[in-house]
Order: structure tokens, then sequence, then C-alpha cells
């Protein structure tokens, strides 16, 4: 891999020209009036001040290498990705009980089967970016599920009645909702599987074919990283369901 | 077991509130076998929040529900259910046909045991053909919708038939339909039956007995 000089100025500039992008997006999305131009102004504020925190935090713990300050960075970022996923499904009884166990779990998981069986190394540069992204892809599938949960139960309320009424239990009533609301929250993971290398270029194979990495090898750590990805994606989104069907209250609906 | 002399169904003191404010206290009534009972009261007083109370869909807050002598809240829900099935005012139908929606009862738990009727009779029975079996539910009229809600619920044998507005969405002509073949089936089946209907002219055409509840508690009627 060729390192290259950074170049502070230079990357301004490039921060500089994506904020305005994104500023004119913002703008365009206010003058159609989608209500969405707050949400997203803050969510691009947060990015940068947050991204630039991470950075330094991240910088350090790479030069230390302790296991202990990567495995505490991973449960903050798994916290943190609950909480964010929990404000979706506010409708739920605390939703944060649902989605730290699955994210938490569903990456965690992963990440331990690809250390302990060599896949990933242990070391703090390998672990970090790629549970990070395994957390990211929880938090989403999380996020997507339990919105579906609450709006196909919602809208499906006299048919679950319905079953009720005629000697369905609980899961018997919701069990076609519930594969609804999985379907749905894993079709972005499966589209992006379908796609991959003919729509989408991943960020870390594009990264590594960038640093000037053999194409076979970056294609190679890019699957394995995407079936990580899904693998943990799916395992969270069958523990979210499985623990927020617990709670099910056709009164409550 | 012998059960002469124990009601069918018997209410004592049914209480129930929602947010601090009481829908219902102190309800008593029995309802023996083969009775059609209309349930009659202003908006807002619980009518259908009793029949629910009655399936188990909602926990009352106080009071006992006795099947032949047996507390419900001391049964599975979903076989107090199969006995005492409930018919919601607008008829949900499950996706497919109306064969499948008459067979989907019998792939829960609960409903194992039983022995899978001719839907064809059940259909008959309700009014329709036994043609109707291979036709798109969710295509169907209201009114034929709402008698092949009551067919799904009869194929479960049940013993009290629970029918929450069931005219409510209903044209007129439909509504006097329905109203024959809710008295029919009383008649003719001996099915137990209670209707909920906010209309006190057909609380008068199904001529079985009235109950009304209200702010002053339940009365019977005349």
């Amino acid at each position: 891999m060729t390192a290259e000089i950074y170049d502070p100025v230079a990357g301004l500039l490039n921060l500089g020209i994506s904020v305005v992008l994104v500023a004119a997006v913002i703008g365009l999305l206010w003058l159609k009036k989608l209500g969405l131009e707050k949400d997203l102004a803050v969510a691009v504020a947060r990015a940068v001040v947050q991204l630039m925190a991470m950075v330094m935090i991240i910088a350090f713990i790479f030069e230390t290498e302790n296991l202990i300050l990567v495995t505490g960075m991973l449960l903050f970022m798994m916290a943190f990705a609950a909480k964010t996923s929990a404000e979706r499904a506010e409708k739920l009884k605390n939703p944060f009980r649902v989605t730290f166990p699955s994210i938490a779990t569903g990456s965690g998981l992963i990440i331990i089967i690809l250390i302990l069986s060599g896949v990933i190394p242990l070391t703090a540069e390998y672990i970090i970016p790629l549970g990070s992204m395994a957390v990211g892809g929880t938090m989403i599938v999380c996020s997507l599920i339990l919105n579906r949960y609450v709006a196909e139960l919602s809208s499906n309320r006299s048919l679950i009645e319905a079953a009720m009424c005629l000697g369905a239990d609980d899961e018997e009533a919701i069990m076609p909702h519930i594969r609804q609301s999985i379907r749905a929250s894993l079709i972005p993971s499966v589209d992006r599987m379908k796609s991959l290398g003919i729509v989408i270029l991943p960020g870390a194979m594009a990264g590594m074919l960038i640093g000037g990495v053999n194409p076979v090898w970056a294609a190679e750590y890019q699957l394995v990283i995407m079936f990580m990805i899904f693998s943990s994606e799916a395992l969270s989104a069958l523990i979210a369901i499985t623990l927020v069907k617990k709670d099910f209250d056709i009164n409550r609906l | 077991m012998n059960y002469e002399g124990i009601p069918l169904l018997s209410v004592r003191d049914l209480g129930v509130s929602f947010s601090g404010r009481t829908l219902f206290g102190g309800l008593s009534f029995d309802i023996s076998e083969g009775e059609l009972v209309t349930l009659t009261g202003p908006s807002g007083s619980g009518k259908s929040t009793l029949l629910k109370c009655l399936n188990r869909l909602v926990t009352p807050g106080s009071g006992t529900i006795m099947l032949r002598g047996v507390d419900i809240s001391l049964c599975d829900p979903s076989v107090v259910r199969r006995y005492i099935t409930y018919v919601g005012q607008i008829p949900a139908m499950f996706p497919g046909t109306v064969a499948e929606n008459l067979s989907y009862p019998f792939s829960f738990k609960a409903n194992r045991d039983l022995a899978i009727p001719d839907f064809g009779e059940i259909l008959r029975e309700v009014g329709l053909s036994s043609a109707y079996c291979e036709k798109e539910a969710s295509k169907l009229s209201g009114g034929e919708q709402q008698r092949v809600a009551i067919a799904r619920s009869l194929s479960l044998s049940p013993r009290i038939l629970l029918l929450d507005e069931p005219t409510a969405s209903l044209d007129e002509k439909a509504k006097f339909v329905l109203e024959e073949l809710i008295v029919r089936l009383n008649r003719e089946l001996s099915m137990t039956i209670i209707v909920v209907t906010h209309d006190i002219e057909q609380a008068g055409r199904l001529s079985g007995r009235k109950l009304c509840i209200g702010e002053a508690g339940p009365e019977e009627g005349s």
C-alpha cells in the first residue's frame, strides 16, 4: 500500500466542497417542503463533529493497542447505535432494551467468530473499522425492523385480532407480520450483496484499490466483510424480533 | 358431567377501567344455552369491551366470567376464544380464498385436535353456496364477508358466538339478510349468540333477550 502525505489545506477544501453539496441538497429538500431538512442538517453537523472526535480517540487506541480499550470502544459504538435505533421505535416500551442486545449480540458474535477463526487479526486497526461496519449495519437493520414491525402490527390490527379470536396464540397471530418485517428489513442488505461489484464497489475494496492493493486480495477481503456484515444484520434482526414480540399486546396497538 | 343448573355463561361484578376512567363496573348477568341476547347501550358505554372481556381479548379489572362454571381467567386464552368466538364490526378477511379463510383457524395449535368440517356445509348454514369456497375473500361484498367471518367462527363449533355490531358497515338490504341469519342460527342450530348493537329497532327485530349497559349499570330490557 502506498501512503500519501496528509495535506490539511487540501483536506479542508475537499470537506468544504462536500459540505456545500449537502447544503444544496438540504436547500432543495426545504424547497420541496419534505420536512427533512432540520433532521438532515443536524445529522451532517453531528457526522462532522463525531467523526473528528472519534478519529482522535481511534488514533490513540491504535497507538496503545490496548484490547480493553478496543473492547470499550466497540461497546460504546454498540450502545450509541442502540440508542439511535431505539429513537426510531419510540412507540415501543423501552426500545433500548431490544436494540442493545440485538446490536451487541448480532455484531459482537460475528466479530468474535472471525477473530477466533483467524480471519481478522487481533489488532485494533482491524477490529475497530470492521467492528464499526458490523455495528453500523445492525443498527440500520434494527431501526428498519422495529419501524416496520410497529407499522405492520398497527395496519393489520383487525387481522391479528381476527386470528386471535379464532384461537391463535399471540405468536401465531402476529407471525405473518413478523415475517414481513424481517423480509423488509433485510431487503437493503440482500440488494447490496446482489449488486456487489456491478453497481456497488464497496468502501473497503475501493480504499484498498486506491491504496494499490492486489485487486483479487481486495475483492476477497471485501467478500469477507460483506458476509460478516450480512450475518451480523440477519442475526440482529432475528434477536430484535424475538425480544420485541414478547411485549406484544393487542390492546396497545 | 352434569351441567344442570349451571348457566352457560355467568358474569359477576365485572368492571373495566381505562386510564383511570371506569367504562363499567359491577356488571352481573347469566346467559343460558341457546339464548339470543342483544346488548345495547350508549356510545362509549363499553359494549364492545364487554364482548372482548368475554373471550379474553381484554382483561377486566375486577369480577369473574365463568363458562359452564369454569373461571375463564384460569384457562388458556386461545382455548377460551375457540369456545367463545368473536366477530368484529368490519369483517377481517385473511389473504386467499374463502376456503383458505375457513381452513386457516385449523392451523392454530389450540384447534389442531378439531375435526375439519365440510366447508360447503358451513357456508350453506350462513346462506352462501359452496361455490364461494373458490372465491377470493377480499373481493366479496361487505355482507358476504360478514357471513364468511361468521362461517369461519362456526367452523370451530363454538359454544357462544359474539357479534360486535355485525351490521354496522352494511347497507339496509344486507343488514336485514344478516339479521335473519342471526335469528336462524339461534333457532335452527340452537347457537347461543350475544349481539352488540346501538340500534334499538334492530334489537327489537332480533327478538331475543335484551341487556342494556349504561351509566346506571346493567339492566334487563323489556
